[in-house]
């Protein structure tokens, strides 16, 4: 998925494109409202994050304008912004959520989770999770929705996390090395190290295993990769 | 709220000055109402003053007019010259004891005196002739059949009400008949000018106020034993007379009135003896008969003739002799303008310019002076009219000005130049205050922008030293242990910061009410573990022991954001001012919809006479207690003002060791909720 960020303070900007990539987003950067309408009609993103106070134009004008050539687009404000009527005004253009700074970056990576599941559920065909589950052991894992579930227990997923289990999933049984994860699940064009992939898995591990220091269904296969077994 | 202004704004000018319009209006009109008064009395006053001079006048004529009596050669050569003599009279009419003209007896050559005679004539026998046939029996009856009867009856009313006041003060001086009561005479004035106007055909008046009964021996009979003298022929003091002495008697009485009353009289015509020696009702004795017989009738009597009104002076001397005097008109007149101010009156510049006019029965002016003049064509209404005293009242004087209408209209000028001022003074301190009120306003919204513009800035280099160090924490996962407690310090502060700003901006919020709920559904217990979790490595840090009793697991609609902002600033406070108690005690629970959170530490705690005032913004505890303790004594009125914003209320209870703090919160339940 691609999202597009536009958000004047370089740092900001830089750390949320290093969040959403963690969490398996293609992401687009704008500077400025006028390079952000220019690269939403260039890039086609799936979603949006706008910042408010942007120079040129403005994150509402922004908003609006998008909304006049595309109704599905989600879209996030992050703002400072923090009167209740600029809440109000910035949902009543039709953003799909208002995240207000200094924000965490758990809070972020949730809403952004959140406006992912309800984009995926309602575009279903547009998607590449043509099945609704799958089952790893005792763990299903609903893609579409970003989650999986063990019992009633309700696990959030990640977008790379869905991928990569679902990339072990269609390969199962058979032992998958790091290049063809990365190219899987990170795409041809990032540069990966070695570090990224394990602590990924590590964290995964934690949400999904029920011992991760005894994993069954993400194993590890020494000096190779990785391997799910049904 | 611009509008409202704008209305508040005009209703403060407005109402003053409506009230103010109002009250000086009717206080004007009061003024000119009293005025007005003043202004009438005074005219009343002066024509009363002018009509007094031609009382004066006609006395003159009456004195003049009088010696024509007192002769005792009644031949008519003698009384021609007498005429002759005496300007003020134009014919004379004398007759005798019985009613016989012995003046003029000659009236060949001259027209008019032979009109004079015959009317005259028949007016004398007809009044010799009423007082002979009148009998106090036939009273009621005359009353009736007489429509002329009326006003002579009201005088015989009077003079009886007088004669009772005599006989009731037993020799007492009765009222003359100047002294009658005014209201009586002004009414038998009036009676008399009805009388006049509807019975003109009558053609004659008789002035009865004018009418004295004079006895030369008045004074001795009323001195003598009143027992002596007849009930009938008492003396009654009514007019006065030459003496200066007022005296009637009721035979006078019955004279006056059955004067121009009874046609019954015209059908029995009589002598004047018949008049002086009839006889009375009741029986005359001694000095009685012969005070009656030496009487003197004397009066004025007004006559309509030739358009216009002639006076006759009438005199029965003591002799019984009839004079009857007509005055001349053109004399009477001449010389009652000669007694009145000059046509043009010299008129002081600053007295506002009037005009009076002497109007005859017709109300044609037959004289006028002063120098008002009216503007329009319109036939204008005296403002004062003043009829003449008797015989005269069908005279009038007239007053006109512009006087009273002027200082009506000049009269507001000074309220309405009043209430300009206090509309201005009161228009300018509106102004003020409001322009006031606006830069108020202004410096608020200035204070409140600046607040938000500082957060704002504040927010932005927050949000990366938060965002970063927390992208640094979650990739350190595995790292040394050192350097993931440095981390946890930098992300802790951060949101320290976070939460200070969002105070800021909350209690800037505040001021301005603009703090509203966004309810979710959570469960306290929920929020009070996030809210422990995030605080949980600095109170380890400080080894402060945290006690949580979770009895508030049920989902709720609560703010969530507001509960974790207050939970953070008193957990804040714990960790700041109590850490040294080691200890922080958390309890909640739930009543149906009602949550409570003790929070309490075995801290220094607040002493008791500031337990309030740590509610009031920017109040900090004593130094000793905040001392090198970085604060802006806001979290704790934020807090309280955010749980009554959630319907609940934060106080602090007191306790023996440490602070105590009770939030209370009211919520929406599960039911309430599926409700919606």
């Amino acid at each position: 998925m691609k999202v597009l960020i536009a958000e004047d303070e370089e740092n900001i900007r830089n750390g949320l494109a290093e969040i959403l990539q963690a969490e398996g987003y293609e992401t687009v950067l704008a500077a400025n409202g006028t390079e952000a309408l220019s690269l939403f009609y260039e890039t086609k993103p799936n979603f949006v994050c706008l910042d408010i106070m942007m120079p040129e134009v403005n994150g509402y004008d922004v908003c609006r304008e998008i909304r006049k050539h595309d109704n599905q687009v989600p879209i996030i404000f992050i703002s400072a912004k923090s009167e209740e009527v600029d809440k109000v005004l910035g949902l009543e253009l039709g953003a799909d959520d208002y995240i207000l700074k200094p924000f965490g970056v758990k809070e972020v990576v949730a809403r952004i989770r959140a406006v992912t599941r309800r984009y995926l559920l309602l575009n279903k065909e547009q998607t590449t999770n043509k099945i609704d589950s799958f089952i790893m052991h005792d763990l299903t894992v609903y893609p579409n929705e970003l989650r999986a579930k063990r019992d009633s227990d309700s696990i959030d997923l990640s977008l790379r996390d869905v991928r990569i289990l679902n990339f072990l999933y269609e390969n199962k049984g058979k032992a998958i090395d790091r290049d063809a994860i990365f190219n899987a699940c990170w795409g041809r064009d990032y540069l990966p190290s070695s570090r990224t992939l394990d602590q990924h898995i590590s964290k995964l591990r934690k949400r999904v295993e029920v011992d991760p220091k005894n994993p069954v269904i993400v194993r590890t296969v020494h000096g190779y990769g990785y391997r799910f077994d049904d | 709220m611009k509008t409202k202004l704008i209305v508040i704004f005009v209703l403060i000018v407005a109402i003053p000055i409506i009230v103010l319009s109002l009250f000086g209006v009717k206080t004007m009109r009061d003024e000119h109402e009293i005025v007005k008064h003043r202004f009438l009395a005074l005219i009343q006053q002066k024509l009363a003053n002018l009509d007094k001079r031609v009382v004066k006048l006609l006395s003159q004529y009456e004195k003049r007019i009088y010696k024509i009596t007192e002769i005792s050669d009644y031949s008519e050569d003698n009384l021609r010259k007498i005429t002759r003599q005496i300007p003020e009279i134009n014919y004379l009419l004398v007759l005798d004891k019985k009613g016989n003209r012995i003046f003029p007896l000659k009236l060949a050559g001259n027209q008019d005196e032979r009109e004079f005679v015959q009317r005259s004539t028949q007016f004398a026998q007809r009044y010799y002739a009423r007082n002979s046939v009148y009998r106090s029996s036939k009273r009621k009856e005359l009353r009736k059949k007489s429509a002329t009867g009326f006003y002579d009856n009201r005088l015989a009313i009077a003079a009886k009400k007088t004669t009772k006041i005599q006989t009731a003060k037993e020799k007492a001086p009765v009222q003359a008949e100047s002294d009658i009561p005014s209201n009586q005479l002004s009414n038998t004035r009036r009676l008399a000018k009805q009388w006049k106007t509807e019975n003109k055909g009558m053609m004659m008046q008789t002035h009865p106020s004018a009418v004295a009964i004079q006895t030369d021996k008045a004074k001795q009979a009323e001195s003598s034993n009143a027992k002596a003298i007849p009930h009938d022929s008492r003396p009654v003091r009514l007019g006065k007379n030459k003496d200066n002495e007022v005296v009637h008697n009721k035979a006078s009485r019955q004279n006056i009135g059955v004067r121009n009353r009874s046609t019954t009289a015209r059908s029995k015509p009589a002598t004047l003896l018949d008049s002086v020696n009839r006889k009375p009702d009741y029986p005359l004795k001694g000095k009685q008969q012969a005070i009656v017989q030496q009487t003197v009738i004397k009066g004025w009597s007004v006559w309509f003739w030739k358009n216009g009104i002639n006076l006759i002076y009438t005199v029965r001397n003591r002799d019984g002799y009839l004079f009857a005097s007509e005055v001349s008109r053109a004399k009477l007149l001449s010389d009652i303008i000669a007694v009145l101010p000059a046509q043009r009156a010299n008129q002081t510049p600053q007295v506002t310019p009037s005009r009076i006019t002497l109007t005859d029965a017709k109300g044609a002016v037959v004289y006028q002076w002063g120098t008002y003049k009216t503007k329009t064509k319109i036939k204008e209404t005296p403002q004062v009219s003043y009829n003449l005293s008797s015989p005269l009242n069908s005279l009038k004087f007239n007053y006109y000005s512009s006087a009273i209408a002027m200082t009506s209209a000049s009269s507001y000028l000074p309220l309405f130049f009043s209430v300009t001022g206090v509309f201005m003074a009161i228009l300018g301190l509106a102004y003020y205050f409001y322009r006031e009120n606006n830069r108020e306003l202004e410096t608020a919204q200035r204070k409140v922008t600046f607040v938000n513009q500082v957060s704002h800035e504040l927010k932005t280099p927050l949000t990366n030293i938060r965002m970063y160090a927390e992208l640094l924490e979650d990739s350190m996962d595995e790292a040394d242990p050192q350097d993931q407690r440095r981390m946890k310090v930098i992300v802790n502060e951060s949101q320290r910061l976070s939460r200070l700003i969002n105070n800021v901006l909350n209690f800037a919020r505040h001021q301005r009410n603009k703090l509203v709920l966004i309810k979710s559904q959570n469960t306290i217990d929920e929020i009070i573990s996030s809210v422990l979790a995030q605080f949980g490595p600095s109170l380890k840090s400080k080894s402060i022991q945290v006690e949580f009793e979770k009895h508030a697991s049920d989902t709720l609609m609560v703010d969530t954001d507001i509960i974790e902002q207050i939970l953070n600033n008193l957990i804040s406070n714990v960790e700041k001012y109590a850490s040294h108690g080691k200890y922080l005690g958390i309890r909640s629970s739930l009543d149906k919809t009602r949550a409570t959170i003790i929070i309490e530490d075995h801290g220094p705690g607040i002493p008791k006479s500031t337990t309030r005032k740590i509610f009031e913004p920017f109040y900090r505890a004593s130094n000793k207690l905040t001392e090198g303790i970085s604060g802006t004594g806001i979290g704790l009125t934020i807090s309280r003002e955010l749980a009554r914003l959630h319907g609940g209320d934060l106080v602090l209870t007191s306790t023996k060791n440490g602070a105590k703090f009770t939030l209370t919160l009211d919520c929406e339940n599960k039911i309430q909720i599926a409700d919606k």
